[in-house]
């Protein structure tokens, strides 16, 4: 062991600041000729200065009316006469004057003289909270016990309406006596509101893209008088409205630092720091004894956006006490801890055994990957790569730090708590180690991102696997035989490439995942180490399962079972049934399979000990089968169950969170909870445009989502907005002649038709049908988008068009191997109607006596949609001249329309048809038949068919 | 940078500037010299004198190292203060900052092994803390020593050696109970190193 110290632990003796050396200043004055102290302020005699800040300058003084000593502070004369500041500057101050609590500094008086701004403060002889914290190590308990008094006077300040504003160390008095004061209240707004920097304006536009030259300017702007903007929260640096809670983050950049030795956002320079600010990129936490929860806490308040803090100043400051009487109340362990670390800082030079437990992290992700990452998903040109990428960079900083805590804990357990086995630590550690190969595997992929890749990065990253089951020892003994020794290093490498085809197929690149994985298949079989045979060939069945390739991809997934049941692989089993009940449900539509499939994913997952991960994924798919088989309340109690599990155990923004949170909004949409839907909707849309960014083609799925909700709420506007972006989104992202566009655009034209603008609709739909027209897969898309156009078509009188549309969508229904009866027969019948407009009765009858052929024999005779081929042949048989023909299709159909209103027209159109039929036999009836039909048409606006009705009960009256 | 010589130069024609640069870049040696050996408001005091003596006197300075100047005047002042304060002759060559006032340095070192440094160092003979202190503090050679306290060059060396013995039985004493204890003077040049890089970075 050695004992020698190294000579970096060693600094300068003598911490000589120059601007809080008032000697030098004097003295300097005194030879140069530089400002010197003034010998009165006021009625008060300049003791001796105290120190010279960016605000002003303080010095000891004496209060002669009431015989005491008081501190004096006199504003720089540019801080105090901007305009509106001395306003401002004099109503805080006498608001503050007001206050009394122990733990801010008394403000006796505030005035001016000279035309210069004083305060005649409480005199405390102490040291600055910062001075007191860097004199000599201090435990986080010490630390903690004073943060938490300066946050009472913080809070109390709160509550009086104040805001601090430029909350740090040094603006903290630790008196002799003891008591915490905080100091300097309010006088910081004089540079810190948006209304005295004409930038305020500027930054307002923060939002899109920061102008980070204008906050740089800022800082530098602001840290010339006030020192360091390392205590900033965000809203402050940008101009914005600050608040109570704008103090919580200062308080919580103070604490941490003093805590844990360093600036939780760090960086060199004020540019760095902003820039580490604004990407959300936190510096890994040092190894420190300062209890998680701790941070955990702080964590909150360090928050960016204020919303995500802790509500106020006293809700953090109760947290944090909890913490410390819950480590007070641990009693014996605690002590032995705190009189550990002690002995080990008094012997300085041996390292505490785990302080480089999990450091290794460094190697696997670190600032060079992520400037990596960056380089890699801006070149993609996506123009979100920024947004993803600093979600996926923040994504993975937990990551690394939850693994680094992980092997910490893991270290500790063994190495100081004495809690463990080595032999547990290295199950522990093999167990992480596995998880660091995933996350490296993962970060390589992200590297070398394509387009796709980024598109997926941010919900490849929540999908590493967890952690927690790394500290679970039961499970961990519990598990698989390790392979032969002669198979290990086979095993290692065929494990490491298995961990690159995973982040492929997490990264959406499904051609390449299957391409690493044939070769890997093969070499696992020849180890004849089951558990990794079973690992390769689970996955390899879920690329197929993705690639479309269902039958392969049940089979692997059945053989993968197979070797996992029989090795005692049971997470991975819980997974693969998992994956094998989605395929079901997902891809083969199958829900008798998908629920048995589940039932054993459900007992799965019960025999590995009910993984909190796994057992929401669990509840997400059991919530996509009761959706599939109509049970929606229990469809709703799943998907809710997974939702609550996931938010308690992975925090409120994690992806998984907001993949819950999307499914119950589809689950309340098909349930005809349009309102609510749409308002989860609309929330989801933007916290997905902050994390992902708004052209990120998640947004344009949520949109497409939504907008599907807003049509049936008739807000016509609002969809095709969302629509619009949509396109956009996907046009972008997949290409303007994506298949994905194709539901976008048909959804887009619905909406113009609904809002009686066919043109429009007609125009959204030709774009559909283009793409469909050129892609091999949306033939059966193709017919529905051909039906839609021609149903257009006709509404607008364009009946040649209309028939040629129905005549091609007829041919490819027929076409198909397996054509819905019901749909071919639709499509005949619509052949037909377009035939009789155009006066071509005799070719429209075989079309509407097939379609009513097969609609019999596939459906019950009354059923409505039988109503429109006898309508058909009444109407070409009138027009042919067999009006006794006409007159029964006509009366069934109808009484099939009379038995299921729904548009009026269609029974008014039926019921002219059978006046003619029936004018000849029974012209009364005939004659009341046309005035009905008439009535009706002209309500429903069908002018030109109504004139023509009135003509004919005009010649029929006439006539004998 | 300037060189000293050109500020004075300058300040002897009259740019006040010139004295002020001089003044920002030796007022931390001197503080630090000062603040080691004797109380705040006198080290104050003390450093007050010394500048107003280096720049009334600047004419008449002997030597072309302001460093070496000042720190001679600062010597002088120093023993002058003791002096006094004792009111008889002190033997500066045994006695220690420590012997004429032991209440404990009013510099905050950062961490408790600095504050066995420098209370170590105010336990040697005032003659070997101050050899020691420029030597590691204020990176002089033997010969700008020499100077400053007036002694032959060789003297300078067998002091400096005398002084590191002397400084490590001390940390002994300072901090028996401490690992400390087991400094050794190579600790000391490896912290001397330190410092000296923290110097020139300021």
């Amino acid at each position: 062991m050695t004992s020698s110290p190294t000579p970096r632990d060693l600094e300068l003796p003598i911490p000589d600041g120059p601007a809080i050396d008032p000697a030098r200043d004097r003295l300097r004055a005194q030879l140069f000729g530089t400002p010197s102290s003034p010998t009165r302020v006021g009625r008060f005699v300049v003791l001796r200065e105290l120190g010279a800040g960016g605000m002003g300058r303080v010095y000891a003084a004496y209060d002669e009316k009431l015989d005491r000593k008081v501190a004096v502070k006199v504003l720089h004369q540019d801080v105090a006469s901007r305009p509106g500041n001395r306003q401002r500057l004099l109503r805080e101050a006498q608001a503050l004057a007001r206050l009394s609590h122990p733990n801010v500094v008394v403000l006796y008086e505030v005035g001016e003289i000279d035309e210069q701004i004083f305060l005649a403060m409480e005199l405390v002889t102490g040291q600055t909270l910062r001075q007191w914290q860097t004199a000599t190590e201090r435990t986080w308990r010490e630390t903690l016990v004073l943060y938490l008094d300066a946050g009472r006077g913080l809070a109390a300040a709160h509550a009086a309406g104040l805001v601090h504003r430029d909350f740090k160390p040094d603006n903290v008095l630790v008196g002799d006596d003891g008591r915490v004061r905080v100091a300097d209240f309010g006088l910081a707004f004089a540079d810190n509101t948006a209304s005295t920097l004409p930038i305020g304006t500027e930054v307002g536009a923060l939002d899109a893209t920061p102008p980070c030259e204008a906050i740089s300017e800022r800082i530098t702007r602001t840290g010339a008088r006030l020192g360091t903007p390392a205590y900033m929260a965000l809203e402050q640096l940008r101009g914005q409205a600050t608040d109570a809670r704008t103090d919580q983050y200062s308080f919580c950049v103070s604490l941490f630092e003093a805590l844990v030795g360093e600036h939780p956002y760090g960086g060199a320079s004020a540019t760095q720091l902003l820039t580490r600010m604004l990407a959300g990129r936190r510096r890994p936490v040092p190894r420190n004894r300062v209890p998680r929860g701790i941070l955990a806490v702080l964590e909150r308040g360090l928050s960016l956006e204020p919303g995500d803090r802790h509500p106020t100043m006293d809700s953090l400051l109760t947290a944090l006490g909890r913490r410390l009487h819950r480590r007070r109340r641990g009693g014996a362990l605690a002590v032995a801890g705190g009189l550990c670390g002690a002995g080990l800082l008094a012997r300085g030079s041996t390292p505490p055994p785990c302080a480089a437990a999990g450091s290794e992290i460094g190697e696997t992700w670190n600032e060079s990957h992520a400037d990596a990452l960056h380089e890699a998903f801006v070149a993609t040109g996506r123009s979100f790569a920024e947004t993803t990428w600093q979600s996926t960079t923040q994504s993975l900083d937990a990551y690394a730090r939850r693994w680094r805590d992980a092997q910490a804990d893991a270290c500790e357990a063994t190495h100081v708590r004495q809690e463990q086995s080595s032999a547990a630590l290295d199950l522990r550690g093999a167990c992480l180690d596995q998880r660091r190969r995933e996350l490296g595997a993962l970060v390589d992929a992200l590297a070398q991102a394509d387009a796709t890749a980024v598109d997926y990065a941010h919900e490849a990253v929540a999908d590493l696997p967890g952690l927690d089951r790394c500290s679970d020892l039961d499970a961990l003994r519990n598990r698989i035989a390790p392979p032969e020794a002669e198979d290990a290093a086979e095993v290692e490498s065929i494990r490491e490439g298995l961990a690159h085809a995973r982040s492929a197929l997490a990264l959406g690149q499904l051609e390449a995942s299957a391409q690493r994985l044939e070769p890997l298949v093969e070499r696992a079989r020849a180890t004849a180490y089951g558990p990794l045979l079973a690992e390769t060939l689970s996955t390899q069945g879920q690329v197929w399962g993705w690639q479309g390739r269902l039958e392969a991809a049940e089979g692997r997934l059945l053989e993968s079972l197979d070797l996992a049941e029989a090795h005692h692989h049971d997470e991975l089993a819980a997974h693969a049934w998992q994956h094998l009940g989605w395929l079901a449900l997902d891809r083969l539509r199958d829900p008798v399979r998908g629920r048995g499939w589940l039932r054993r994913a459900r007992a799965a997952m019960l025999r590995v000990g009910r993984p909190p991960g796994l057992e929401a994924d669990l509840l997400q798919h059991e919530g996509l089968l009761y959706r599939v088989e109509q049970r929606l309340d229990e469809a709703e109690a799943a998907q809710r169950e997974a939702l609550d599990l996931r938010r308690e155990h992975r925090g409120d923004t994690h992806a998984k969170v907001i993949s819950s949170r999307v499914s119950l909004a589809n689950l309340m949409a098909t349930r005809g909870e349009l309102q609510p839907a749409r308002d989860e909707y609309v929330a989801l849309i933007e916290q997905q445009q902050r994390t992902l960014g708004p052209e990120h083609p998640d947004v344009g799925r949520l949109r497409f989502n939504v907008a599907r909700v807003e049509l049936d709420l008739g807000l016509h506007e609002a969809a095709a907005k969302n629509l619009d972006a949509a396109v956009s989104i996907y046009g972008e992202v997949y290409g303007l002649d994506s298949s994905r566009l194709v539901e976008v655009l048909l959804l887009r034209s619905l909406v113009e038709d609904r809002r009686g603008q066919l043109a429009a609709a007609l125009h959204w739909i030709g774009r559909a049908r283009a793409i469909a027209e050129q892609s091999t897969d949306q033939q059966p898309t193709l017919a529905s988008i051909l039906t839609m156009t021609g149903t257009l078509e006709y509404r607008q009188g364009h009946w040649d068009r209309a028939l040629e549309s129905f005549q091609r969508a007829l041919g490819l229904l027929e076409e198909q191997p397996e054509p819905s009866p019901f749909e071919l027969a639709a499509a005949r019948s619509n052949v037909g109607d377009a035939l009789l407009e155009l006066d071509r009765s005799a070719e429209s009858l075989p079309y509407h006596q097939r379609a009513l052929d097969s609609m019999r024999r596939a459906l019950p005779p009354d059923h409505p949609h039988l109503a429109y081929p006898l309508r058909g042949i009444g109407q070409a048989h009138v027009l042919q001249g067999h009006p006794a023909q006409a007159t029964d299709p006509l009366r069934t159909a109808l009484s099939i329309f009379e038995a299921n209103p729904g548009n009026p027209t269609d029974m008014a159109t039926t019921k002219w048809w059978l006046a003619r039929a029936l004018a000849s036999t029974d012209p009364t009836s005939a004659l009341d038949l046309a005035r009905q039909a008439r009535a009706t048409l002209s309500q429903q606006h069908q002018n030109a068919l109504a004139t023509t009705i009135d003509t004919w009960i005009a010649d029929t009256e006439a006539s004998p | 940078m300037v060189e000293d010589t050109a500020l004075i130069e300058a300040f002897r024609a009259g740019d006040r500037n010139a004295g002020a640069k001089l003044f920002d870049r030796y007022y931390a040696s001197v503080a630090r010299f000062f603040r080691n050996k004797v109380g705040p408001q006198e080290a104050n005091d003390l450093i007050q004198n010394t500048f107003l003596a280096c720049f009334e006197g600047l004419d008449r300075m002997r030597t072309t190292n302001f460093r070496s100047y000042v720190f001679a005047v600062g010597c002088n002042l120093l023993r002058k203060h003791f002096r006094t304060k004792r009111r008889h002759p002190v033997d500066f060559g045994t006695v220690s900052v420590f012997d004429i006032d032991p209440s404990p340095s009013s510099v905050m070192a950062e961490s408790e092994r600095q504050q066995h440094l420098l209370e170590a160092l105010r336990r040697i003979p005032i003659d070997h803390q101050v050899v020691l202190e420029l030597f590691y503090w204020e990176s002089m050679t033997a010969a700008e020593i020499s100077e400053v306290i007036e002694v032959p060059v060789g003297t300078v060396k067998t002091r400096i050696r005398r002084a590191r013995q002397l400084l490590q039985e001390k940390m002994v004493v300072v901090a028996n109970d401490g690992p400390a204890a087991q400094c050794s003077v190579e600790d000391l040049d490896d912290w001397a190193g330190a410092l000296r890089q923290q110097m020139e970075s300021t």
